[in-house]
């Protein structure tokens, strides 16, 4: 079953050159106890997606389409009924924890005023409980009386977590968790955040541009490019045989790999390439690719592809139209 | 924290030096004769050359410049601040005298204007771009452009001709302080409103507040305990300084409602040309000036923690 359902999400930004669209028709699903990576360069979107679904993005963003939680609408929820969901139901972890905690608090307030507000504790309760946490994820509550700038990344890192598992949620967003930290502090970090979420028998959605970690802990992967979903299926597929050109490129990326850098620059969201969004930068490129939208493909075993590559494909070998919608 | 005070306090010492240096070089390179000065105050008119020699021996004048100034920083260094050329009174005291006028003046105005800037610049910032907010940025801009003195005149025109409500001059009272405390506070809320929006602002943008929004939190918890006491640290310093510079006196304000404050002493003994006087207000308005930003510093090291936890300590 699924815990988190997102279906047909468009997000907009209203700017002063007309509406950008961050995100466009996304449909992903989390389903219960499942970890779901979503992967794609910076600025693809990924971290917009995060924010849209706790509805953390700034007032002038227009989020259209369902965002479907345990079967209920969070885009319908008041401000009020949000407010319960965020933390308790669904946990958080922003990217760039540095600027994430507050400098002039201490972490263990910063834990423990969660509990303060979800489950009316009193200060010392709460404090203990934030004490509790930070255990949990390999830090002395000794430590709780710190601030933040004591701290170093993956420690900070780790406090990010324990906020974010507060309240055991049901769902935990994990935004770029292992940004800017050494390859084994990486691992760790990945390492505890799946482990606590695999104990707890919560979902994970960790959103990353680091493939390895994806490949690490993810029971199934979604590709991100230019605010759409380009590719998604188990993650043992995605990183064995990749479908969609871009999914290809990325991994050809990889150290292990060829180290090959995805030819071209990320587009911008304000001009958007016609037709297949990624054909600028595409080795398969076709000529229709220019001018034809590439719906998401239904392929055999749950994956999906965005790909005129596929839809073509399809059409040989079912001999008439079927497949993916042409927008 | 110790270490931090210390470390202040040391270079507290160090500008006052540099203040004792400058007061002193200043009066000394000022046109006329400090004897002349002296002996015009003692003997009156029709001066004999004889007469302004013997008082420049007296007074130690005649020695070099820097054995004059070593002798005052003596002199000061056991607190005494010697005695004015004119009058001779005992400068400490005639400061210690006019202080607590001064500082009334200046904490009342501080108080005013902190209790307008705040709470405005505040609910300027959360509803920006509102009727509200603009009218808060237009209030602040007139206060910020209308001078001082012209404030004051309006003030007394309006409160005491007019309405015949307060007194427009004078001390002693409560009543008599409300109009120089206005003109004072009101035109100090004006900045301190437009500083404490831009920096509700600029912390309104930072992740903090999104991740402390993230967490479930009310809006009420994340203004106070999020927002505001990150942005009240740049007022914070800002109203320690504004209060250093009240302690010094307010020369126009205490000339316009006739408050017998230090700034009123310190203009009077400068057109006087009562040079000892002039130099123990400087070096007293210094040391205040110093001590109210020292009590910001510390404030500051209270309440944000990078700043207390300095590795360098």
């Amino acid at each position: 079953m699924s815990l988190l359902s997102v279906e047909d999400l468009d997000v907009s930004f209203r700017t002063s050159r007309g509406p950008v669209k961050a995100n466009e028709g996304i449909s992903l699903e989390v389903k219960e106890g499942e970890i779901l990576a979503l992967i794609g360069e910076t600025g693809c979107g990924k971290t917009t997606f995060g924010k849209a679904i706790l509805r953390l993005l700034s007032r002038n963003v227009k989020l259209e389409g369902k965002i479907l939680f345990k079967g209920r609408d969070l885009l319908t929820l008041s401000e009020k009924e949000m407010r319960r969901m965020r933390g308790k139901e669904i946990g958080i972890m922003l990217q760039n924890p540095s600027l994430s905690l507050n400098p002039v608090l201490s972490v263990g307030d910063q834990i423990a005023e969660i509990y303060r507000c979800h489950e009316n504790c009193g200060k010392k309760e709460a404090g203990k409980k934030a004490g509790e946490m930070l255990e949990l994820v390999g830090i002395d509550p000794s430590k709780k009386s710190e601030y933040p700038h004591q701290f170093s990344g993956g420690m900070l890192q780790r406090v990010m977590v324990a906020m974010g598992l507060a309240l055991h949620p049901g769902l935990l967003i994990a935004d770029e968790p292992t940004k800017g930290l050494d390859p084994q502090t990486k691992q760790q970090i990945a390492d505890l955040i799946s482990g606590l979420v695999r104990r707890e028998g919560s979902s994970l959605l960790l959103i990353t541009h680091d493939l390895e970690v994806a490949e690490r802990v993810a029971d199934r992967a979604a590709v991100m490019y230019a605010g759409e979903i380009v590719e998604t299926g188990s993650a043992g597929e995605i990183f064995s045989s990749p479908k969609h050109p871009y999914t290809r490129a990325l991994l050809e990326s990889l150290p292990g790999k060829g180290l090959r850098a995805v030819p071209g620059q990320s587009p911008s969201f304000v001009s958007p390439p016609s037709g297949c969004r990624y054909h600028p930068r595409c080795e398969f490129r076709m000529e229709s690719c220019p001018e034809i939208r590439p719906g998401l493909l239904e392929l055999e075993g749950g994956r999906q592809v965005r790909c005129l590559l596929y839809e073509k494909k399809a059409r040989q070998d079912t001999g008439q139209e079927t497949g993916g919608k042409t927008q | 924290m110790w270490n931090y005070i210390a470390k202040r306090l040391l270079l507290i010492l160090v500008v006052i030096f540099g203040v004792t240096l400058v007061s002193f070089s200043a009066m000394y390179l000022a046109p006329g004769d400090p004897a002349e000065v002296i002996a015009f105050a003692r003997y009156g008119q029709d001066l004999s050359a004889e007469q302004i020699e013997a008082v420049r021996e007296a007074e130690g004048l005649d020695a070099p410049v820097y054995i004059q100034y070593l002798n005052w920083l003596e002199h000061v260094l056991h607190l005494d601040f010697g005695k004015s050329v004119i009058s001779s009174d005992d400068i400490l005291e005639e400061i210690l005298l006019r202080l607590p006028a001064t500082a009334e003046l200046a904490l009342a105005s501080l108080f005013l204007s902190l209790i307008i800037a705040i709470p405005a610049g505040v609910l300027s910032s959360l509803k920006q771009n509102s009727l509200l907010d603009n009218a808060c940025v237009f209030t602040s801009l007139l206060g910020v452009s209308i001078p001082n003195f012209w404030l004051g005149l309006l003030l007394i025109w309006f409160f005491a001709l007019t309405l015949r409500m307060l007194p427009s001059f004078g001390y002693g009272s409560l009543e008599n302080l409300v109009l120089p405390a206005l003109t004072l506070g009101t035109s100090m809320a004006a900045v301190t409103t437009r500083l404490t929006r831009s920096s509700m602002l600029e912390v309104l943008k930072q992740e903090y507040i999104v991740a402390a929004r993230a967490k479930g939190l009310d809006e009420r918890t994340i203004l106070i305990r999020h927002a505001l006491k990150n942005a009240l640290l740049p007022v914070l310093t800002f109203a320690g300084m504004q209060l250093g510079y009240l302690l010094g006196g307010t020369v126009i304000v205490e000339t316009i409602f006739a408050w017998p404050g230090l700034g009123k002493l310190l203009v009077d003994s400068i057109f006087a040309r009562d040079f000892a006087l002039v130099q123990g207000c400087v070096l007293f308005i210094a040391i205040l000036f110093s001590l109210s930003n020292l009590a910001v510093d510390i404030l500051y090291a209270v309440l944000d923690p990078r700043i207390r936890y300095d590795k360098h300590d």
